[in-house]
């Protein structure tokens, strides 16, 4: 009688946790491609938006940022790369796209959701995006770029972001 | 060193789980009326909090992970925090009961806590180290703590307030609770400056 | 019950949010606008939904002994399983609400509806009780998220409103506007309320919750051993 007691309702909480364990895989199974594609799509479209070129291939990539060489009609037209760095609430992804002068053509913000909406999130406003067009060498907040009001941190991350792409161009630049 | 002390000092001021990031309103709301339940309370939650990050971070980065099941996150962190607040509830009664007659009380209103299973969630959205991590949660409970006992405090005053009636009772709370939250927000990278 | 008033009850008389103070957490978090509100409305009711109809169809079968943990696995399955849709379909939805999207877990309206309802009722009033209830929740979220919106930054739905004429207060999206447009949308709440005699929302956090004894997260959760 004890052990039943003890059996049943184990057994019952054992069979739910399967079936939802067995629910769960099913649904990842159908969504992942999806999933993946939307990622796929988004980086494509910010790649599209900061450098637009026939084709997009990879050449180098250290501490998370990658960097890719932009071709047009087969020849270079510069770099898109995509890095990151901690903002105020998580992770920001920005995508950079830079000329063959290694100058910045323009930023797109791929991810910020972790920012303070209405300070933080306002990285991702035109105002902010289009001071980073034109420059080149690296970004300094206060000199070349103005922090966003109130959102320092994130301005900052940004600027890391922009700063880990530009290195990694000035590196691929002088490479033979 | 510093780095830790930035993440603890930002969990417990400027990004504070009840008064930015709004997780653990209920207990906030519930059971800050007297100074001393919400100390146990937040005691409880903070105990908790580090001893299921200690347990959900190696779990999802060393066993989910690596074998591709990132989806299973949720079910298998709300079942951790579960198993866990009845063993330790269990080893206080047993070992330790003073600690289970000041603590043990609040034990079982905790499993579903938005700011424990926000707390192990967030270490991954930020992309911290297991350190890092630990001291995340212990940042977020004492911040928890601090706006509780605070709260208390501000509550306690309340009661003896002449408040226009239909303002009364939980109205009047919450824009008691909009005013302290307003004066966390003054904290806002206070911990970088702090330190950096 | 008729069947008509399952649904209804949900939307005025129940309403989840400003009758009951349920689910306070993500009704504060994710209201900075008013499409934010539609996302976390329209995927918490369908966990809802999921769970109301999975634990009555299981109310004979799961003992009652181990009902709590096979409610928040049954929960947690369908908040996983609706997140993965939502980042498949809308991912911009997913990035709004961020960790809010699992937190829909420890939610006590899903928890209350669960313990309340849905282990005491055949499957279709199950239904109807989550679709009532979820579009209750829904409406409250939309209506705070449009308020603060509107305040914080001149839009609804994105529509410029005030935007250009007057400077939006910004800390109505911020953490203190959050519990203060709470605060305020209560006391009108309890307003109406005592217009149609019916008793206000007075207590605060879970003491009014008819999950209490379900819930965990509350004052009076010490029910669940």
């Amino acid at each position: 009688m004890k052990i039943k007691q003890i059996l049943f309702p184990t057994l019952a909480l054992l069979i739910v946790c399967i079936t939802a364990a067995a629910a769960l895989a099913l649904t990842n199974e159908v969504t992942k491609d999806r999933i993946a594609a939307q990622q796929q799509q988004k980086t494509e479209q910010a790649m599209a938006a900061v450098l637009p070129a026939d084709r997009y291939e990879q050449v180098t990539q250290a501490d998370g940022a990658i960097l890719y060489a932009a071709y047009q009609n087969g020849a270079q037209i510069g770099w898109v790369g995509s890095g990151s760095a901690k903002g105020y609430g998580g992770v920001i992804e920005v995508m950079t796209g830079v000329d063959l002068q290694q100058t910045v053509t323009a930023i797109e913000i791929v991810s910020c959701a972790d920012e303070t909406p209405g300070l933080g999130q306002n990285v991702d406003t035109p105002a902010f995006k289009q001071q980073f067009a034109g420059v080149s060498g690296s970004v300094q907040l206060g000199e070349n770029i103005d922090a966003v009001t109130g959102a320092t941190i994130s301005s900052a991350a940004v600027r890391d972001a922009v700063n880990q792409v530009l290195t990694l161009v000035q590196q691929e630049g002088t490479q033979p | 060193m510093k780095e830790l002390l930035v993440i603890l000092v930002a969990a417990v001021l400027s990004e504070n789980f009840v008064l930015s990031k709004f997780l653990g309103i209920c207990p906030f709301l519930g059971v800050s009326k007297q100074t001393g339940t919400a100390f146990g309370m937040s005691c409880a939650v903070t105990f908790v909090m580090v001893l299921s990050t200690a347990a959900t971070y190696p779990l999802y980065a060393w066993v989910l992970v690596p074998r591709g099941l990132e989806y299973l996150q949720t079910i298998v962190f709300i079942l951790v925090i579960a198993a866990l607040v009845q063993l330790v509830e269990l080893i206080l009664k047993k070992f330790m009961p003073p600690l289970y007659n000041a603590l043990g009380i609040y034990l079982p209103l905790i499993t579903t806590n938005c700011a424990v299973l926000g707390v192990t969630l967030l270490n991954f959205t930020k992309e911290l180290t297991y350190v890092q991590s630990l001291v995340n949660a212990l940042g977020a409970g004492l911040g928890f703590l601090l706006a509780m006992v605070l709260f208390a405090g501000v509550r306690s005053r309340l009661e003896s307030c002449d408040i226009p009636k239909f303002l009364r009772g939980l109205p009047i709370t919450l824009i008691a609770a909009s005013l302290v939250s307003l004066s966390f927000l003054g904290f806002a990278g206070v911990a970088d400056r702090l330190f950096g | 019950m008729k069947w008509t008033q399952q649904l209804t009850k949900g939307i005025v008389r129940e309403n989840p949010v400003l009758r009951l103070v349920l689910g306070t957490c993500p009704t504060l978090a994710v209201t900075t606008s008013a499409v934010n509100g539609v996302g976390m409305g329209v995927a918490a009711t369908l966990v809802l939904l999921g769970s109301n109809v999975a634990i009555s169809l299981l109310r004979k079968v799961i003992p009652d002994k181990v009902r709590i943990p096979a409610y928040i696995t049954i929960i947690a399955a369908f908040v996983t399983i609706i997140q993965m849709l939502i980042k498949a379909f809308m991912p911009s939805i997913d990035e709004a609400l961020g960790i809010y999207l699992p937190l829909i877990v420890v939610n006590c309206i899903i928890l209350g509806r669960a313990e309340m309802f849905a282990s005491k009722n055949p499957v279709l009033p199950s239904a109807l009780d989550a679709v009532g209830m979820g579009i209750g929740f829904t409406a409250a979220l939309i209506l705070m998220g449009s308020i603060r919106e509107l305040l914080g930054a001149g839009t609804i739905f994105g529509l410029a409103v005030t935007k250009g004429y007057i400077e939006p207060m910004l800390v109505m999206i911020l953490a203190p506007g959050g519990f203060f447009v709470f605060g305020i949308l209560v006391a009108c709440a309890n307003r109406l309320a005592e217009r149609l005699d019916k008793k206000p929302a007075q207590s605060a956090g879970c003491d009014g919750c008819p999950g209490a004894a379900g819930c965990a997260g509350c004052d009076n959760g010490e029910a669940v051993k």
